[in-house]
This record gives C-alpha cells, structure tokens and sequence, in this order.
C-alpha cells in the first residue's frame, strides 16, 4: 500500500510538472531609475542657499526646467512594483486557441525633491515627495487616486 | 524505501526549480570624463569650450537667467529568474549626470556631477 501512494505521488508530481508549467504563473516584478534622493534639510535653507552649495550637496539633478521666472532642479527615483498571476490552460494542441485569464497591478512611486532657484541662483522654495513609503498594496487599492 | 525517498525528493526538486535565470547589461554610453572638469573654470569658461571638452550634450535646457547642458549616460542591470509557479524579475537603471549652467553670455556660472552609473545592480525584487 505505501509503495501504492509513492507511486501515487510521484505520478502527481510528474503530471504536475508537466501540466502546470506555465499555465499558473505569479509574476513579481521591480524597477528602479535613479539614487536614493537624501534631503539634507539643514543644509537647504529657502532664501540663502545657493545653486552651487546644492550643486555641491546633492550633484547633478536629474532634470533641469524652466519654470516662470524660476529654474527648477529635480532630483527623482523612480520605483515600479508590479505584481501579475496567470492561469492558463494550454489547448493548443487539441483545438484552436488557448483559455487564460491574468490579473496585475503595477503601482510607480517618486521620490521627488524639487528645488527652484530665483535668477539670482538662491533658493526660492523647496518641495519633498516620498512615494516610496506607501505600502504597496494599500495604496494600489485605495480609493484615492 | 531510501530510494523512494530519494527520487522523491529529485523529482519535486526539480519540478520546484526548473527554469532558468537571464541577466542582461544596457549601457547609453556618452565618453566624458570627471576629470577633465579641472580644465574649466566658473565665471570664465565658457559654453563653446565646455563642448571642445565634452562634446555634444545630451540634452539642452533654456532656462530663467541661461541655459543647462546635460551631459548623461545610463547602466541598466536585469535579472529575470523563472521558475514553475513563480517568476521573478528586476530592473535597475542608474546615471551619470553632468550639468552645466550657463549665463545668458554663454558664459559658465555652475556646474553639477552625479557618477551613479556603478551602483546599478543585478537582483531580485525585495
């Protein structure tokens, strides 16, 4: 009888294996553009800073604009999570076309610091965004948009 | 009865861990190099040397009181890991930024630099 189930078994897990091979499929994916963005806050002062000393602080922004009188500098990370399950049945062989159903959500978050200097290169205001500390699943399925 | 075992065990083994792992490198490459920042001065340079030096930017930005010129370059890094049930993949994209800024004489006031190409890493998702 024990030798009965392990063959049991083993055939399970061969037709498993041959069965289930891409038809249920979880897929877990990441993306990253771009450093950690550190804020030194202390360092930032609104009405003193220069473009050279945050030109010092923080290096080369990643995108440079002009915005009314002002220059902006942005520094950005881009973060994308994207979570995807599939369930196929691979028919193919047997008549034309093939049943799947799949669902995903893909959720980018910014980490955006943007600092807009006067024309005299001092710092006229700044502005933080952390996305990345929203949990991903909260905020996929909340309400707000 | 070891060698049930044992042949279970391969075989859920291998069903668990079959597929395949692909990594994959992406570079934008634009040759310029930190170094030769030395040779240009703030307040004297001025923008038809900074591309003698650096060549063509990547990209030209008009702004308030001048313009920006960015020079950039990009390393990707890719994992993907298949396995039966589950796939795995990451993607990480990192740059090396030069901007420089200039008056509206075309004259260099500022420049900034980020070297953050090499931290671009292979992985998998956290």
């Amino acid at each position: 009888m024990a030798f009965r189930i392990n063959s049991l078994l083993v055939l399970i897990i061969i037709l498993a294996n041959v069965l289930l091979s891409g038809c249920v499929t979880y897929q877990i994916a990441k993306y990253v553009e771009g450093d950690v963005v550190n804020v030194p806050n202390e360092e930032l002062e609104v009405g003193k800073t220069t473009l050279e000393e945050a030109l010092s602080i923080l290096g080369a922004p990643d995108k440079v604009a002009k915005v009314g009188v002002e220059n902006l500098l942005l520094y950005e990370r881009e973060l994308l999570y994207r979570n995807r399950i599939k369930v196929g049945i691979p028919l193919s062989e047997l008549i034309r076309g093939n049943l799947s159903a799949s669902a995903y959500g893909t959720l980018v978050r910014y980490d955006s610091l943007a600092l807009f200097f006067n024309t005299e290169d001092i710092l006229s205001h700044k502005t933080f965004a952390e996305g990345s500390s929203y949990p991903y699943l909260r905020t996929l399925f909340s309400a707000q948009q | 009865m070891r060698v049930k075992i044992y042949i279970l065990t391969v075989l859920m083994i291998t069903t668990l861990l079959s597929g395949c792992l692909v990594i994959g490198k992406n570079k934008e490459f634009q040759p310029f190099e930190s170094t030769e920042l030395d040779q240009l001065v703030p307040g004297e340079s001025t923008a038809t040397e900074v591309t003698e030096i650096f060549g063509a930017p990547s990209k030209v930005v008009e702004l308030a009181n001048g313009n920006a010129y960015v020079y950039k370059r990009t390393v990707t890094k890719g994992t993907v890991c298949w396995l039966v049930l589950l796939t795995f993949g990451n993607v990480e994209k990192q740059h090396d930024q030069l901007v420089f800024f200039f008056d509206l004489d075309d004259t260099l006031t500022h420049y900034g630099l980020s070297l953050d190409a090499e931290k671009a890493e292979y992985g998998f998702p956290d």
